[in-house]
């Protein structure tokens, strides 16, 4: 969909919170499998809006969806940060 | 045109979080009932509805789905029943619930569906929210680029159900054609065409998803698994290509169909979590809704269940004055009454816990409580839903147990099911209930908290820590390299429907009274037996020794009419029975009749309160209720209460810790598929009641 791919891929845990991100590849396949039927797709949005307590469970959205992960989860989601662009589209 | 009644099997699919059990109570009403799929123990719920031109649905409601690709084992045997199509579950058509709030990521499924080759119906349910929401839904396009009938739904005000039925019967007749949504690729087409040649189906899509899940779907012979295992197939990759491909088709539909979104909720949904799943806030939010269940359990089931009891007493005297004495009239008051007022009187307790629980299910909180809690249950060996697990078991540990199926860790799963039971079910309610009242005075703490209510608290407490505690062990003796998974959805938080909670509380309320019930009643009657007839001349002759002592010793005629019954029951097949393992309950603070109570509580606990009030109404021939006769019962030598402090305390905690439920051990072996678990379950909680137990007295008496 025409996303530049110039960007660097990060792991997802090492994201900052409520910046946007764009889901690119998934390196576990579980964890690929479930997000995938959940909606979650390589190109889908995607925002780490807060954590729990310790840190270890991630509360994210993605479009009109929230979801709960683990940090070992999120570290198998790359993702690139999203940029202005898409709003033209 | 001919019409006579036909039996239509309707499929009821949905994304969890669809609504789709909204539209299952409002169908069905009250004409459900709950079974098993063949072989395994996934809830399946069937219902039961009309249609206008006569014929009769059949509704199964199928546990909520995602995709026609699973990842736990309840999702597994939705797809394993849709695809095995001589099964005699298999429905004749499907009902796909989407919520048009969500519509692009649940269209994922009904995609599949239409490929699969099934006759659909798509329901477009919370049409109601979208409209408050100036969301316009164009379903006449929908059905033109899909071809599948659409009726606009709405769970809570019930629109659309009256078309709903008229489509349903008009696609049962005639089912229309639909496109097929997803177009294969080369390599597919070729795992399609060597798949048919195993096991032929009539769609290429069915034949593509037999070959990507051939390893475990059930129906397939070994022969046919060997040759599948022949194919070459990229499960994953094929997984991802397909649900790329659907969801590049999806979006324009999506554009074109729907137009706003549900952003009030969406807005609303993130302000609320900011505060309940805060990380600090958060938990201390879920402490005091806990709390507050707790305590209303205790105050407000207390006027109903008074309400109970004293139309139970009521029964009794009635009968009594109306029929000739007995062995009859004894067997109908305190035999079979008996045991009946036992079972209802605690309808109102489990009513309320279930009703708490369904509204915090239904608006959406659960799924935080798994958030906020994932972590700390995992160092204690278990996963986030257990949590969902546990609390559910506060009411019965058989659903929480079956609602394990979510956990796709084994170890993890096998460890909340192992601990589930130390969580205080709605069968100890009756005994702590009883029991309660003697080891804490009723007083209130501060002004304000009722100290019984506290310890009834306190008593939950001690069963969730029992359940955690024993978790930790359990995952430092069973060692596994399997990974562990979270990935919730967090579903939007919604006004609960009330009409599902009302089916939730009166369908558990049903299982409690016919299942539970049934135990209950039959063992009072036998108990009623065993009290009243023992050895042959026994129990005449311990009621002459009585007569005689008594008049020994000048006792007033009701002192005299006591003895004797309790020489008479001591006497008694159950005295012997009593007598037999007092020496092992001794240390515990009980005698032989806690003892009686004690064995017939294995096969239930709550059978315990029916187990004294069959064995003291025996003694008294006053007519007052339970407590207040165990208050007065005394011990024949010493004159001091029987139940004191130390022996309430001690038997209440016995029965937080002890396994005394046949069915959950029943329940356990099916669900780990051996007498390995529920024997060292039973051992280990049943061993560890004992100690505790032995310990309380030791301190108290």
């Amino acid at each position: 969909m025409g996303k530049s791919n110039t960007q660097e891929e990060i792991s997802f845990s090492e994201g900052d919170l409520g910046l946007p991100y764009t889901v690119a590849s998934y390196e576990d396949k579980k964890v690929a499998s479930k997000l995938l039927t959940m909606g979650l797709l390589p190109g889908s949005p995607i925002r780490l809006i807060r954590k729990s307590l310790f840190g270890h469970t991630f509360y994210v959205q993605s479009e009109h969806n929230f979801f709960a992960l683990r940090k070992e989860e999120a570290a198998t989601i790359l993702v690139i940060k999203t940029i202005a662009l898409e709003k033209s589209a | 045109m001919k019409s006579r009644p036909k039996k239509i099997k309707v499929g009821l699919i949905g994304n969890p979080n669809s609504g789709k059990s909204s539209i299952f109570n409002l169908l069905t009403g009250l004409h459900q009932k709950i079974g098993n799929f063949p072989g395994v123990t996934v809830d399946k719920k069937v219902g039961q509805f009309a249609l206008t031109d006569g014929s009769n649905v059949e509704l199964i409601d199928f546990p909520g789905l995602y995709s026609l690709y699973p990842n736990s084992s309840e999702e597994r045997i939705v797809v394993n029943t849709l695809l095995d199509t001589h099964s005699e579950d298999a429905p004749d058509m499907l009902l796909y619930i989407l919520d048009v709030t969500h519509f692009k990521k649940q269209m994922l499924l009904f995609s599949q569906l239409l490929d699969l080759g099934y006759p659909l119906v798509l329901g477009l349910n919370m049409i109601d929210i979208a409209n408050a929401n100036q969301m316009a839904i164009d379903s006449d396009f929908l059905k033109k680029e899909t071809g599948v009938p659409t009726v606009a739904l709405s769970g809570r005000t019930g629109h659309g159900i009256d078309e709903l039925k008229a489509v349903l019967s008009e696609v049962s007749q005639s089912p229309p054609n639909t496109k097929s949504f997803y177009s294969f690729s080369r390599t597919e087409k070729e795992i399609i065409e060597k798949s048919q040649k195993i096991h032929p189906v009539s769609s290429s899509y069915h034949a593509l998803l037999l070959a990507h899940h051939a390893d475990w779907l059930t129906f397939l012979t070994r022969e046919e698994k060997q040759a599948y295992g022949q194919v070459e197939f990229p499960r994953l990759h094929h997984q991802v290509e397909e649900t790329m491909e659907r969801f590049e088709k999806i979006s324009p539909l999506y554009e074109k169909t729907v137009k706003g979104s549900a952003s009030a909720g969406n807005i609303l949904t993130k302000k609320l979590d900011r505060i309940f799943t805060n990380k600090f806030v958060g938990p201390l939010i879920f402490f005091f809704i806990m709390f507050w269940v707790f305590q209303a359990i205790y105050s407000w089931a207390s006027y109903p269940m008074d309400a109970i009891d004293s139309l139970f007493s009521w029964c009794t005297d009635l009968l009594k004055s109306s029929m000739p004495p007995g062995y009859f009239l004894d067997f109908l008051t305190d035999g079979l009454l008996a045991g009946i007022g036992g079972v209802l009187i605690f309808i109102p307790q489990i009513a309320i816990l279930f009703f708490i629980i369904a509204i915090l299910e239904e608006a959406g909180y659960m799924a935080r409580v798994v958030f906020l809690f994932d972590r700390i249950m995992k160092f204690f060996g278990l996963n986030g839903r257990s949590i969902v697990a546990l609390i559910s078991s506060s009411a019965c540990a058989i659903p929480a147990i079956m609602s394990t199926r979510t956990i796709t860790n084994w170890k993890e799963r096998l460890t909340t099911i192992f601990v589930t039971p130390f969580m205080s079910c709605s069968a100890r309610i009756p005994v702590y209930a009883m029991l309660i009242g003697f080891a804490f005075p009723a007083r209130k703490i501060w002004g304000i908290f009722n100290l019984q209510g506290l310890a009834f608290m306190g008593l939950y407490v001690l069963g969730f820590l029992g359940a955690i505690f024993t978790a930790l062990v359990f995952k430092l003796v069973y060692k596994s390299n399997q990974k562990s998974y979270l990935m919730l959805e967090l579903p939007e938080y919604r006004p609960p429907v009330m009409r599902n909670v009302f089916y939730t509380v009166w369908e558990k309320v049903k299982t409690f009274v016919t299942e539970a019930g049934k135990i209950i009643v039959i063992i009072s009657i036998v108990l009623w037996g065993l009290a009243n007839f023992g050895r042959p001349g026994q129990i005449a002759l311990a009621k002459e020794k009585a007569q005689t002592e008594a008049q020994k010793e000048g006792l007033s005629s009701s002192a005299t009419e006591a003895l004797i019954s309790s020489k008479a029951l001591e006497a008694s097949f159950a005295g012997d029975f009593g007598k037999a393992i007092e020496p092992i309950v001794r240390p515990l603070g009980f005698d032989w009749k806690i003892g009686i109570a004690l064995i017939t509580s294995f096969a239930a606990r709550e059978v315990f309160v029916g187990t004294i009030a069959t064995i003291y109404s025996i003694e008294s021939t006053e007519e007052l209720s339970i407590r207040e006769r165990l208050a007065k019962e005394k011990n024949p030598k010493t004159g001091a209460p029987v139940y004191s402090v130390a022996t309430a305390s001690s038997l209440l905690i016995f029965y937080v810790f002890a396994m005394m439920c046949m069915s959950t051990l029943a329940v356990v072996r099916r669900e780990t598929n051996s007498w390995k678990w529920p024997i060292i379950q039973f051992l280990v909680m049943t061993g560890l009641a004992y100690g505790l137990s032995f310990l309380t007295y030791s301190l108290l008496a």
